[in-house]
């Protein structure tokens, strides 16, 4: 782990435990490589009363290389149904592949993730869904996302 | 550039007040460390956090706006400033260091002052860290117990009392034992030794000769400190020798003392000048210091003339005949047998005596005066009874010779013709004056 990951991480974390953003609340954070957080869409929005898992994972190059972020998928989470993230809880988003940049933090990724839910107008997985979650890689990192939708 | 922002990154500040978030960088979150400013958008980050992310991404991270290194210079002097001045906390303040000083400091103060700073083993033994304050009591296992007698590499704990096969000397040898051995056969030999049954006697012995070694040391600081006020006070006694020169002498009951005898023995021959040497007939005229003592023997309380003090003077530097004037009058020379008071004594005697003499003088002076006064006023009478007579026939020859008719009326006063004749009233002028001048008071005193 790079130092400045550490204490960028260390940071991040110090501030997450005095002030969450609304609905969202730390699940996990033990140490400075995977942390896990409950996300909840506030307000009137399709996924109303449910609350979804996002895990991040963290590499030595964290804040300059982004996270690898995806939404927990197990007997306890499910990944929320959205046109942007497949079954397996990978998200289709740009600002955790090439849009990424230093100045983004955790707190500034979940916000987005529940911008993304809120904004969702049908319940639907991607269109390759069963294609992508047969043959994805374990990383989402690893994959290579065409961004076509800028409505979200 | 690079590698002081590195060096200098590897710090991890902890800041004592909160940092205003203008002076954070947005990419590791923390106060700027080098703040590098880019020049298209006018963001600052730290440097190495702006190098590494247009590393990966040759994109601003605030504005996405294409960047690249050339982009990125050194922020402004006051921004620099501001987080350099930036309080913090010594890194080690864990350890318990309670330093704080502004961040450009605290590598100083890591480098040379802070107790709690590991350093690497001095002597470069050991692989440890050491905290500077430790670093007097550091030490290696291999220093005291490496072996060079035996070929053990790691001594263990039969070493712990030196190596057995070490060849090594009977405790006693202080004392005269001559066994040499092994290290192991020492306890074997100190049983049959002879010297250990004495062992207490030679402790108690040891004991003895350091505690008369201490006083003897004592004792000589006392005595260099004793001859130090001897020599003063025998420089004291030189210079009152000097003084008293030709008077001093020993008390007649302390020639006995072998040590006051020994001590003047030798400063005496020292002496410049003998005085007896110029006093010569001192010793053989010992009773003629005083040519009058019997004739004011009953006056000796004499208070109308104190003590006088004699003006010091050395006797050897008078002229050898001043004591004797060519005159009949004999004058005692200086007692120099005698003791000082006595001289002192005899001689005030003398100045009584002297004095005596001199009022004695002076009545007689003033009875022959007053007598000579009264012979001279006795025949100055007679002489002016001549002079009238004289005056009188003088005159009577003058109104002889003058005829009568030719002087008329007119008298001739003897006193005008007097001092109308220039001789006459230069032997006779003076002469009333003369007269008047004779003390009465005088005569009629005695």
């Amino acid at each position: 782990m790079g130092s400045i990951a550490t204490r960028r991480l260390a940071k991040e974390l110090r501030e997450l435990s005095l002030e969450c953003p609304t609905g969202i609340k730390i699940l996990s954070a033990n140490d400075f490589h995977t942390w896990r957080l409950s996300i909840e869409v506030m307000g009137d929005s399709l996924y109303q009363g449910q609350v979804f898992a996002l895990q991040f994972i963290f590499d030595a190059q964290y804040p300059i290389a982004s996270p690898e972020v995806t939404f927990v998928s197990d007997e306890h989470y499910k990944a929320p149904i959205h046109p942007h993230v497949y079954s397996n809880g990978h998200i289709c988003a740009s600002i955790l592949g090439t849009e990424w940049s230093p100045i983004l933090s955790v707190a500034a990724v979940c916000v987005t993730m529940q911008s993304m839910l809120a904004s969702c107008k049908k319940l639907e997985r991607p269109p390759d869904n069963d294609r992508y979650v047969r043959h994805a890689p374990k990383s989402p990192k690893n994959t290579r996302f065409v961004y076509d939708d800028d409505t979200v | 550039m690079t590698s002081s922002s590195s060096s200098s990154f590897s710090l991890s500040y902890s800041y004592v007040e909160a940092v205003n978030p203008n002076l954070l960088c947005c990419i590791c979150r923390t106060p700027f460390n080098v703040p590098a400013t880019t020049k298209s958008c006018s963001h600052t980050f730290c440097w190495e956090c702006i190098c590494s992310a247009i590393a990966v991404l040759p994109q601003c991270p605030i504005d996405r706006s294409p960047l690249s290194l050339e982009d990125v210079s050194l922020a402004s002097p006051i921004v620099r400033h501001m987080v350099s001045e930036l309080p913090v906390y010594c890194t080690h303040r864990s350890l318990g260091c309670d330093h704080q000083c502004e961040r450009q400091l605290l590598e100083h103060h890591l480098k040379d002052e802070c107790l709690y700073e590991p350093l690497p083993c001095p002597e470069r033994k050991c692989d440890q860290f050491i905290k500077r304050k430790d670093l007097k009591s550091h030490s290696h296992p291999d220093d005291h117990q490496s072996c060079t007698t035996c070929d053990l590499k790691f001594p263990d704990a039969s070493h712990a009392s030196g190596c057995p096969d070490a060849q090594v000397s009977c405790e006693h040898q202080p004392h005269g034992c001559r066994w040499t051995g092994r290290q192991a056969d020492r306890p074997d030999h100190l049983e049959r030794c002879p010297y250990e049954p004495l062992k207490e006697f030679f402790l108690m012995n040891s004991k003895r000769i350091t505690a008369l070694e201490a006083e003897n040391q004592r004792l000589k600081d006392r005595l260099e400190e004793l001859a130090f006020v001897f020599d003063r006070s025998r420089h004291d006694v030189h210079a009152m020798k000097y003084l008293l020169h030709p008077w001093f002498k020993l008390p007649a009951n302390a020639s006995h003392n072998p040590t006051t005898s020994s001590s003047t023995s030798s400063p005496t021959g020292t002496m410049p000048l003998n005085g007896t040497d110029f006093f010569p007939h001192s010793s053989s005229q010992p009773d003629e210091h005083d040519p009058f003592p019997e004739i004011f023997e009953g006056e000796t309380q004499h208070t109308l003339f104190p003590p006088h003090r004699i003006p010091f003077q050395y006797p050897h530097l008078l002229p050898p005949d001043h004591t004797a004037p060519p005159t009949s009058i004999s004058v005692a020379p200086l007692d120099l047998d005698g003791t000082l008071e006595h001289t002192f004594t005899s001689l005030r005697d003398s100045v009584v005596v002297l004095a005596k003499t001199v009022e004695h003088t002076g009545r007689r002076h003033d009875i022959a005066l007053t007598t000579e006064n009264v012979r001279v006023a006795e025949e100055l009478a007679g002489v002016k009874a001549a002079v009238r007579g004289i005056r009188q026939q003088v005159h009577r020859i003058m109104m002889e010779r003058v005829p009568g008719n030719e002087m008329g009326d007119k008298r001739m006063d003897p006193d005008m013709m007097v001092s109308g004749n220039p001789y006459l009233r230069s032997v006779l002028g003076s002469y009333p004056a003369l007269t008047k001048s004779i003390p009465t008071t005088s005569v009629t005193k005695l």
